[in-house]
């Protein structure tokens, strides 16, 4: 039904905008932007998540592990807790303690020493496998939490798209009282959040449709969740607020013709999740191997030597500067022959946006003084 | 670049579970490809009136069961006298739509040929030939007032015709109404007059046979003698037919006259049958004749259109007409068809032509089922002989950045190398260290293989031109550029297009490899997706200078390479990703059979290696991926059809890797560029005197490496045609 649609709309409505992947052109014209901010911190493995702690120093997530980073370029690094699953998601809570995913896991708090305080592994029957994202309700005390999935863990997203699931969640705890519910349910991959208003609503991105949400607390029905931005051009992860007004948007991995067509055809794609390993499907990446037996599309052949920085991305870096409207008006990239790659978090610190690559495994600092950053 | 390739390469594909019965009947279904065959159809210039014949055939063979004693021999006859008359006025028409304009007075010269016949043989009582001269001769006249308008003033050909339809219409009304009684009242007879109006050849009508007889003769001119083609050029487009230095004028002017004689001639025979001149003769002839050939294929646009489409479409009308006014509907109904049919034909004109190309070209590729099987373990440290590993990213570079698409590379014997290049060149570098580059020769073509023969020439693959050769001082010549026509092939495949690589024998044949007869060198990995093999392997021989194709249906015919015992020919089917043997010598001459298959890539060129191996260069690896939809034909196509090529599935190109052979072809050992950091696209490479040089399809450099354990003196050239004393 849904593909005889599909076929008819175009039909039937000519002049009806599509859902086709938007040229990157205005604000998203490409650069080279992040491949020449400055490195900061130390070497990180996959680092993914980032908070301001209460005393202007960073908190990372790499791995399994937490750390501290201070020091004029973050260089000096202690370690705040080290758990036995991957941290998936992170925030700094008012009172110096901490709010942590672990993959496969749920969501914890963690006290300022760094041991837990209170934990959370299921909701209303559903596991809290890949808690994406938690934000602080600075109203009630509680957290926001988006959950990715409840039927695949964070690490496995790909899965999770390649199988089109809307299995996400917008989730409430607030551990003191014992209070735990679901906001919103069935989402496509919810992947990032900001709380708005003090605490009245909630802006948060949808991974698998490309798109940013805002959820009013309290709100049902239809209008439940208002679409903010509908069709990105690539997939969302967490979001930030950003000084003057808007938010830092970061961009995990790009859309491209062939993974919608992919994502299209059920036959093709459950073969290749029966039988290719996942690394080498056509799937978005956080970071490109270059292996040669990584598919490869036509537009990402070398000639003459030289692999086009305009070719199809499999992996891409890409922060995007919404402002108070929601409108782009500057974005950071590194494109395919880049080193910054698979961005999963941007935020602020100080007078430096702090870039999370996690595809690369590094941090850039972009400073805001100098550039258009607050344009 | 700082990508880096992974280390620990991931785990390689599992083979296919499904169950093999399914895979079968899979294959089954997409071996034939009815697509395909209309796509060939089509393209074909025949094809185009192949819809309005079905109708007519449709339209017969409805009335044969509708109308009693419709398909009877009587009826036949009948039918046939009168549809000639129409046929006549119908290729008339024909003409003048084709020259870009229109002749509305067809009928009226009709009437007025009419007339002038029945006075000449029953007033005047002339003698029959003279009738029929005159007649013509006067078929002539009126057409040339036409063509002295249209042709000489240039006025427009509609209103012209139109004004001499009705002008020639009153000059009718009035003489008929002046002779037609005497006419009636003649008692004037001639069995040769009798003949042409109720007799005939074999049963045939005299005028059927004289239908068939302009119709040839007309067909012979229009589309082969110069006149046809002027025609056709100025209805196409008569700006650039001037400027092609036609006479615009004269043209116009013969085809109204030819128009007018057409006409005329019909009407000796309508004269010759009914003898009479009534005030409704070749009324309406001008819109049914224009109905019959727009219906018939016949562009309004001008240019296009055959004697053969103006008669389809007059049968048709005529079937139509005669068949309703047969089944008892007045001839009322019978013009209201006919404007329903002329509708229908102009709108059918209108996208039939605007889409025929769109529709041929969507449905060109055909992908095919192909099961590549177990993808090889190729892992870094594996045992395999196809391991990864870095032995290629040392290679010195040779001409870096000074060529672009060294598909081939070649040594002489003086250990100058010599690579064909994207701009059609054969560039040659000599100097200790190949510094020295030299503009060799220009094919035009790009050259993809490049072979030595026995008096130092060197002969050449250019594709889309074909085998050349190039003398020690840079001349160019021709050696072939078609081979023989396939049979069972509704395209034309003669003529050589993606001649990729070659080898000579010892006797002089020369065994060339085309790639696909299908696609170009912009197009070609659009051969792999679609999986079918067009590619074939063919032989030129100098001492006859004949060409014929030795092996057909070929998955990308590539590289070729002369055995050392000089008794096969090994080639490459690049996308069945396997090594062929073609033996031309022994017991099995004539005989291919596989040597090695399951190669993890798409092999390229092969080449002799000093030890009595061979090397063989694989262009792209297999991805796990790719082999998933290589066995999905219906993801390929929607591909194919959705996505820009850039977006398309392509196997692994940007790597490079050389495997060697042993003397019985089994795999040894491999050189790699894991990511192609230096020589992605490896299609190529020759050893000489102790090196291995590299040769790259989309690469900017040659690269070479030295090679341990090898005969250090050995060179390609001593090793085909004996050491020769170089001239010093």
């Amino acid at each position: 039904m849904a593909g005889a649609l599909d076929i008819l709309k175009p039909l039937l409505f000519a002049s009806r905008p599509r859902r086709a992947i938007p040229t990157l052109d205005g604000a998203y014209l490409p650069n080279d932007r992040l491949d020449a901010l400055p490195v900061v911190g130390p070497d990180l493995v996959r680092p993914d998540d980032i908070a301001v702690g209460s005393d202007g120093t960073l908190v990372v997530s790499t791995q399994n592990r937490l750390l501290r980073l201070s020091g004029p370029d973050l260089r000096d690094q202690a370690v705040v807790a080290a758990f036995d699953a991957p941290i998936t998601a992170l925030a700094q809570l008012g009172d110096g303690r901490l709010a942590v995913g672990l993959n496969g896991r749920g969501l914890c708090i963690l006290r300022p020493d760094g041991t837990v305080e209170a934990a959370l592994a299921d909701l209303a029957g559903a596991p809290l496998r890949s808690v994406t994202a938690i934000a602080e309700d600075p109203a009630r005390g509680g957290v926001f939490f988006t959950v990715g999935s409840v039927r695949r863990d964070a690490e496995d997203w790909v899965w999770d798209l390649m199988e089109r699931n809307s299995a996400g969640l917008l989730g409430y705890w607030r551990p003191d009282a014992g209070r735990a519910e679901v906001l919103l349910e069935g989402l496509p991959y919810p992947n990032g959040l900001h709380v708005e208003d003090g605490g009245g609503s909630l802006l948060f991105t949808q991974s698998w449709t490309h798109s940013l949400a805002r959820h009013r607390i309290g709100a049902k029905g239809p209008r439940a969740v208002e679409t903010v931005i509908d069709n990105l051009p690539g997939y969302p992860a967490r979001i930030a607020p950003a000084r003057g007004g808007g938010h830092w948007l970061a961009i995990f991995a790009m859309r491209t013709q062939l993974i919608e067509l992919v994502l299209r055809e059920t036959p093709f794609r459950q073969e290749m999740m029966r039988t290719v390993d996942p690394e080498l499907w056509v799937r978005p990446s956080l970071r490109a191997t270059g292996s040669y037996l990584e598919p490869l599309q036509g537009g990402g052949i070398k000639k003459l030597g030289i692999r086009k920085p305009w070719a199809l991305p499999r992996s891409y870096g890409l922060v995007v500067r919404l402002d108070a409207d929601a409108e782009p008006v500057f974005s950071m990239h590194s494109r395919v022959d880049g080193h910054c790659h698979g961005i999963t978090a941007a935020r602020e610190l100080g007078e430096r946006l702090i870039v999370v690559s996690k595809g690369d495994g590094r941090l850039l600092a972009y400073n805001l003084e100098s550039a258009g950053g607050s344009a | 670049m700082s990508t880096t390739f992974s280390t620990s390469t991931p785990s390689i594909s599992k083979p296919s579970t499904s169950k093999p019965l399914a895979a079968r009947l899979k294959q089954a279904r997409y071996y034939w490809s009815p697509r395909q065959t209309f796509a060939d159809l089509f393209a074909k210039t025949w094809m185009e009136p192949a819809i309005p014949f079905t109708v007519l055939v449709a339209l017969l063979l409805i009335f044969s069961t509708v109308v009693p004693n419709y398909a009877s021999a009587y009826n036949a006859s009948t039918m046939g006298r009168e549809f000639a008359e129409f046929g006549f006025v119908a290729i008339a028409m024909g003409l003048s739509l084709i020259s870009g304009g229109i002749d509305l007075s067809v009928g009226s010269i009709f009437a007025l040929a009419d007339f002038i016949a029945l006075m000449g043989f029953s007033i005047w009582n002339l003698p029959v030939p003279v009738v029929i001269v005159m007649t013509v001769l006067a078929g002539a006249l009126l057409g040339a007032v036409n063509g002295f308008f249209v042709g000489i003033l240039r006025t427009r050909a509609f209103l012209s015709t139109l004004v001499t339809l009705i002008v020639y219409r009153g000059v009718f009304d009035l003489l008929t109404l002046r002779w037609s009684q005497d006419m009636a009242m003649s008692s004037a007879s001639s069995p040769l007059w009798d003949a042409i109006g109720n007799g005939g050849i074999l049963g045939i009508p005299s005028d059927v046979c004289g239908l068939v007889v302009v119709a040839i003769v007309g067909h012979i001119l229009l589309s082969r003698s110069r006149l046809g083609w002027h025609l056709t050029a100025v209805g196409a487009s008569p700006r650039s037919a001037r400027h092609a230095g036609i006479s615009i004028r004269w043209v116009l002017f013969s085809i109204y006259v030819i128009s007018g004689m057409l006409s005329a001639l019909g009407a000796v025979f309508f004269a010759a049958r009914l003898a009479s001149a009534g005030s409704q003769t070749g009324d309406g002839f001008a819109f049914e004749s224009l109905a019959a050939v727009m219906i018939g294929g016949v562009s309004l646009a001008g240019g296009k259109g055959t004697i053969g489409r103006c008669l389809i479409g007059a049968g048709i009308i005529f079937v139509l007409g005669n068949g309703l006014i047969q089944m008892g509907y007045p001839g009322q109904v019978t013009t209201a068809v006919n404007g329903a049919i002329l509708l229908l034909a102009v709108s059918i004109d209108v996208k039939w032509s605007k889409n025929r190309g769109k529709a041929i070209q969507k449905s060109y590729v055909n992908p095919t089922y192909l099961d590549y099987g177990v993808l090889p373990d190729a892992s870094e440290g594996s045992s395999s002989p196809y391991a990864m590993n870095a032995r290629l990213r040392g290679a010195e570079a040779i001409g870096l950045d000074q060529v672009e698409g060294p598909e081939d590379i070649i040594l002489d014997r003086e250990g100058r190398l010599y690579t064909g290049t994207r701009q059609g060149w054969i560039l040659r570098f000599s100097g200790p260290n190949f510094e020295t580059r030299e503009l060799f020769a220009r094919i035009g073509g790009r050259p993809l293989g490049l072979a030595f023969d026995k008096d130092d020439n060197l002969i050449v693959c250019a594709a889309l031109m074909g085998l050349y050769g190039v003398k020690p001082d840079g001349t160019v010549f021709k050696l072939t550029d078609q081979t023989n026509r396939s049979w069972f092939k509704l395209i034309d495949d003669s003529r050589l297009k993606l001649t990729d690589d070659l080898d000579i024998a010892p006797d002089g044949k020369i065994y060339f490899s085309e790639g696909t007869t299908r696609f170009d060198m912009h197009t070609w990995p659009v051969d792999g997706l679609e999986g079918r093999g067009s590619g074939r392997l063919v032989c030129y021989d100098p001492a006859t200078a004949k060409t014929r194709t030795v092996v057909h249906n070929v998955r990308f015919c590539n590289g070729v390479c002369l055995a050392h015992d000089a008794r096969s020919i090994l080639f490459c089917e690049t996308f069945g990703l396997r090594l062929m043997r073609y033996w031309i010598e022994g017991p099995k001459k004539g005989k291919t059979e596989i040597v090695l298959d399951h190669l993890p890539g798409c092999p390229d060129n092969i080449n002799r290696a000093s030890d009595g191996g061979y090397w063989l260069a694989l262009v792209a690896m297999r991805t796990p991926v790719y082999d998933v939809a290589m066995r999905m034909p219906g993801f390929r196509m929607r591909m194919i059809k959705q996505l820009p090529i850039d977006e398309w599935l392509f196997p692994g190109i940007n790597n490079g890797c050389i495997v060697k052979l042993d003397a019985d072809c089994r795999p040894v050992e491999s050189y790699w560029d894991p990511g192609g950091e230096s020589h992605p696209s490896l299609t190529s490479m020759r050893e000489d005197r102790g090196y291995l040089y590299l040769g790259g399809l989309e690469n900017n450099r040659i690269g070479r490496i030295k090679l341990t354990g090898v005969d250090p003196t050995w060179t390609g050239c001593d090793s085909y045609w004996g050491k020769r004393p170089t001239a010093q």
